[in-house]
């Protein structure tokens, strides 16, 4: 005889809801108003000796040492741009021209089900002419495509030797941001929510911008910026380029600020009654979401307008700056939030993914991301943000060496390639001026210095004053990390 | 229906009035029987057991249903209360079945038996509703005044900071609580801890000091969860309390000194002088840590609801950076002085660009004594504001980017004895004016926006595409080059096409022509 209603799932929960799991869950959310109580007077020891944990906004773990930077701008390049015609100079190529590429460099390694029918595999040298920039070492090698990068490269730490597991788009992004190749784990971003915690209250912790991109394009999914196992508060905040900036954040049709005030107050103390029968943190989480989106009301159109931007700056970012969504627009948006002490700041541009007509491609897409990438590094240096901003722009994966499909001296393209690849860094901790690590010939392999995804995110969280295996969330029955089981600092990278 | 639930666990709730029934009971009976049997007399009235036995069995299920609404954590003890319970209430009611089938001696055996069950079980129900070991608590008075094997609080009270040594503060530490596994009796893990010497010397898994406390296996061990194999004491002995941990850190960190005092440092026990095992906070040192200064707190708690962002520059500092960029806009120079003032002493990095400040926040930001970086990009401060900066003695890094302020405070910059950064961009100093500021302090890195060179070193001459490079693979006899090696073939040996002189191997002793480079290949994968 089992009545329905003993089925009721609230109901359940109460008589699951034993004291001690109670404390369980409430420690979770330290901060969380009833379960930092309890806490406070369990460990009140422990909280008085460190101030830092009084001082954390809510739920935030704080730094483990003194950080040098304090926020991440984190530029994905969505797709994988092409390191041989943007950044990994390989002169000798030019006099390989339609050669087969060796065996031996090749090596047997998977290709993926796009190109591995080929026939031959036919080495394409880039067709764009590098220049030699000023650095802090022999002079930073960047292709014509990248002009005005060219003039902040004594501030770029160029890595060309990273490598990731993945040779596909999703997993490959997922791996990036979240460390594990699949779905579920939490974004970079949700690591520093929950890390480094909020510096402004009036602002999301975690805010996501995308451009949409001239080449070929690839599927993106929201969860590349989910918290996955870590409080929801932790996610990123997506802010549109069109009509609303954050969705159904303006008061609707005949609905005032003061009606809305009520209703938040209404609302609140109806979850506040809900938070005392179920102790769900994820209730609390959602009370400071309302207030946080009702103070968003004001910080939020102040934040997205440009127009207290003199001309200088604007020209700065170069004409598609007026262009809400664009690169340009997203590059200066991005600015203002690091201003604003926003913690974590995620630009996808989207459209690398240059598999037939890659020269065509890459010109536009460079054209879009390379003034507006500088100009951000120039406006965060000159206003003193740049020694505490993290700055990374970063693809999934590398291209082949090889061509994908027609090979002339005006068209090719180019297929994933998982084995090297080049990103890099500027502020925040990150080494100024230098190039790391190398790949050989064909920029296929890495001869030098190779890093690892995990080693790239290990390096990152300590310039963030994070050490990588202590910043950990117990799920799924153990301790998750960005960095997983793996990772180390690269001591080479850091100023 | 949905009652059932409810009324069950009311009943299960019961439970600790309802034994007492059948214990009164129980025991009623049995002196009773006692007595009887001892006088050779008849047996108690049958519903006497009845009772006994009913109550008996409404106690056990009123257990039995606690049990299930996972109330109570499952535990040994819990478990032992439950069957010894339930044979007790087996007892009782075996006891009244014999009563009413006037088996009067298997009745009081029976009995006897339920008797005897209850004392354990009444036992252990009592130390899962009192704790355990409640019954003889009086009797143990020396573990509850436990106190700490040595003080170095109980010291009087000097002007200087407190200090401890070896002799009088680790020494009778570790001879209370290490030297009867590792002293001159029993040397455990070969390791002594009983003399200077010995300790320096360590034990079987080498030193156990270190130059970091964290480093150094005397303290490490420690810290290990005490069911770790590694944890020390072992878990069976008496533990030292979190005082003397700290203690013995601080000693370590000190560099283990034998001879001089070490001092113990403002507010490093976070428990202060524990005087026994409870959490209580009463140290006369860390009542000077701003940390737990009730006004320090409160302004902090003011800083949080105004939305200004606090945190401390590093972990565990007092040192606090403060960032007012959410109500940049709505931050004058009242706000300033309403907000900071008691975080004065504390205030290491202070962030107001975009905000309404004027000159007037200068005066009283310029007394703030642990500043070390100040942003006040994008405000309206001038050089008479500056000026109060002068001769800052902690100020490391100073933005000025977009501000009024001229090279009228170059002098003042100048003079600013810890500056290394300094931001100038968009402000009343001309490139000129920066270049000769540059140059009259070369230690500081100035950025006014200036900097970025457009024009690369040099630019890679026409592109060329050939493929001329010599193969990576192919065998060592190729020859690219033909210097008078004429191939003896007019048509390629792969393909058919005419030959091209630059791409041939020697094979046979014969010079072979191909088309192109990678011909040559196919051809050796042939032979």
């Amino acid at each position: 005889m089992a009545p329905h209603d003993s089925h009721n799932p609230l109901r359940e929960h109460d008589l699951l809801m034993t004291r001690r799991r109670f404390f369980g869950k409430a420690a979770k959310s330290l901060g969380a108003g009833f379960g930092a109580l309890a806490m406070q007077s369990l460990l009140g020891r422990e909280l008085q000796a460190s101030a830092s944990g009084i001082l954390m906004s809510s739920g935030a773990t704080g730094p483990h040492f003194k950080p040098k930077a304090k926020r991440v701008i984190y530029m994905h390049m969505e797709g994988a741009p092409s390191q041989l015609d943007l950044y990994d100079y390989k002169p000798g190529l030019r006099a390989r021209f339609d050669q087969d590429l060796p065996e031996s460099i090749r090596d047997g390694q998977r290709l993926t089900g796009m190109t591995s029918g080929q026939q031959r595999f036919p080495i394409a040298p880039s067709i764009f002419k590098f220049s030699r920039y000023r650095n802090h070492q022999d002079g930073l090698w960047l292709s014509e495509l990248l002009p005005h990068t060219g003039s902040v490269a004594k501030e770029l730490c160029m890595i060309k030797s990273m490598h990731t597991e993945a040779i596909n788009h999703e997993p490959a992004i997922t791996f990036f941001q979240t460390g594990n190749q699949q779905p579920g784990r939490p974004s970079f971003g949700s690591w520093m929510s929950y890390g480094l915690g909020s510096a402004n209250a009036n602002l999301p912790t975690f805010v996501v911008l995308i451009s949409q991109g001239i080449g070929n394009m690839q599927a993106l999914s929201e969860r590349f910026w989910g918290s996955g196992f870590l409080p929801s508060e932790h996610q990123g905040c997506k802010l549109r380029s069109g009509g609303d900036p954050v969705l159904y954040l303006r008061n609707p049709e005949g609905v005032s600020r003061e009606d809305r005030r009520r209703m938040l107050d209404l609302v609140g103390e109806m979850n506040e009654r809900e938070y005392e029968r179920s102790f769900d943190p994820e209730v609390q989480a959602r009370i400071a979401q309302y207030e946080m989106a009702y103070r968003m009301q004001m910080s939020v159109p102040e934040l997205t307008d440009f127009s207290d931007e003199d001309e200088a700056t604007l020209e700065m970012y170069g004409p598609e700056v007026r262009t809400p969504g664009s690169f340009a627009a997203n590059c200066l948006m991005a600015r203002r939030l690091a201003e604003r002490g926003v913690r974590f700041i995620q630009l996808y541009m989207r459209g690398w993914d240059a598999h037939n007509n890659l020269p065509t491609e890459i010109r536009a897409q460079s054209k879009a991301v390379d003034q507006p990438q500088a100009a951000l590094i120039k406006d965060l240096k000159r206003r003193g943000l740049l020694d505490d901003t993290l700055v990374l722009s970063a693809g999934e994966f590398g291209r082949t060496v090889y061509s994908q499909g027609q090979l002339t001296t005006e068209n090719y393209g180019r297929d994933h390639h998982p084995r090297c690849f080049s990103v890099w860094a500027a502020g925040g901790g990150m080494k100024p001026g230098i190039s790391y690590g190398e790949t050989d010939d064909f920029s296929y392999n890495i001869v030098k210095d190779p890093v690892e995804v995990h080693n790239l995110h290990a390096t990152m969280l300590h310039c963030l004053g994070f050490d990588h295996e202590r910043l950990g969330y117990r799920a799924q029955g153990r301790d998750m990390r960005l960095t997983d089981v793996e990772g180390h600092v690269i001591p080479g990278l850091l100023a | 229906m949905e009652n059932l639930a409810d009324i069950l666990a009311v009943f299960g709730r019961m439970h600790p009035m309802v034994l007492h029934l059948p214990i009164g009971l129980l025991m009623g009976l049995g002196v009773m029987e006692f007595l009887a049997a001892r006088k050779r007399g008849g047996p108690a009235a049958r519903g006497w057991y009845l009772l006994a036995a009913i109550t008996a069995f409404i106690a056990a299920a009123s257990g039995w249903r606690l049990h299930e609404e996972d109330g109570f954590a499952s535990s040994i003890t819990m478990e032992r209360h439950e069957w010894v319970g339930i044979a007790t209430m087996a007892a009782a009611v075996t006891a009244c079945v014999f009563r009413y089938r006037g088996k009067v001696k298997q009745a009081r055996w029976s009995l006897a038996l339920a008797c005897l069950l209850l004392l354990p079980t009444g036992h252990l129900g009592a130390e899962m509703t009192h704790g355990k070991g409640f019954l003889f608590e009086p009797l143990e008075k020396e573990v509850a005044e436990r106190h700490l094997i040595t003080d170095p609080f109980a010291a009087e009270a000097t002007d200087g900071p407190l200090m401890a040594n070896y002799e009088q503060h680790i020494a009778p530490l570790l001879a209370a609580r290490c030297t009867k596994c590792h002293g001159a009796r029993k040397v455990k893990g070969e390791l002594r801890l009983d003399t200077p010497e010995h300790i320096l010397a360590g034990g079987e898994g080498g030193v156990i000091l270190g130059p970091q406390s964290e480093e150094a296996e005397i303290y490490r061990r420690l810290l290990l969860p005490l069911e770790h194999d590694d944890h020390m004491p072992p878990e069976s002995k008496t533990q030292l309390l979190d005082a003397e941990i700290d203690l013995l850190r601080l000693w370590v960190d000190a560099g283990a000194p034998f001879e001089e005092d070490f001092p113990l440092g403002k507010g490093t026990l976070p428990g202060g002088p524990v005087q026994d095992e409870d959490d209580s906070f009463q140290g006369p040192e860390t009542a000077q840590d701003p940390i737990f200064d009730p006004v320090y707190q409160a302004a902090l708690e003011d800083l949080q609801a105004a939305l200004v962002h606090a945190q401390p520059v590093e972990p565990g500092s007092t040192r606090l950076w403060i960032d007012f960029a959410a109500i940049a806009d709505q931050t004058d120079d009242d706000r300033i002085t309403d907000l900071l003032p008691p975080l004065a002493d504390s205030i290491a990095e202070l962030s107001l660009s975009r905000s309404a400040i004027t000159d007037a926040s200068l005066e009283w930001i310029a007394t703030l004594p642990a500043l070390a970086h100040l942003d006040l990009a994008s405000t309206a401060i001038t050089d008479a504001g500056l000026s109060h900066l002068a001769q800052h003695p902690s100020l490391q890094q100073l933005t000025l980017s977009r501000t009024q302020v001229s090279a009228a405070s170059a002098p003042l910059l100048r003079e600013l004895p810890s500056l290394t950064h300094l931001w100038l961009w968009e402000t009343g100093f001309t490139a000129e004016q920066v270049t000769s500021l540059r140059a009259s302090m070369p230690e500081v890195q100035i950025v006014a926006g200036d900097s970025f060179e457009n024009l690369p070193l040099e630019v890679e001459p026409a592109l060329v595409f050939t493929s001329d490079a010599p193969l990576v693979d192919a065998p060592p006899a190729a020859v690219t080059d033909p210097a008078g090696l004429q191939p003896q073939n007019t048509n390629c040996p792969v393909s058919g096409k005419p030959v091209d002189p630059r791409y041939t191997v020697i094979h046979d002793g014969k010079v072979i022509g191909f088309c192109c480079p990678n011909c040559p290949k196919t051809f050796w994968e042939n032979q």
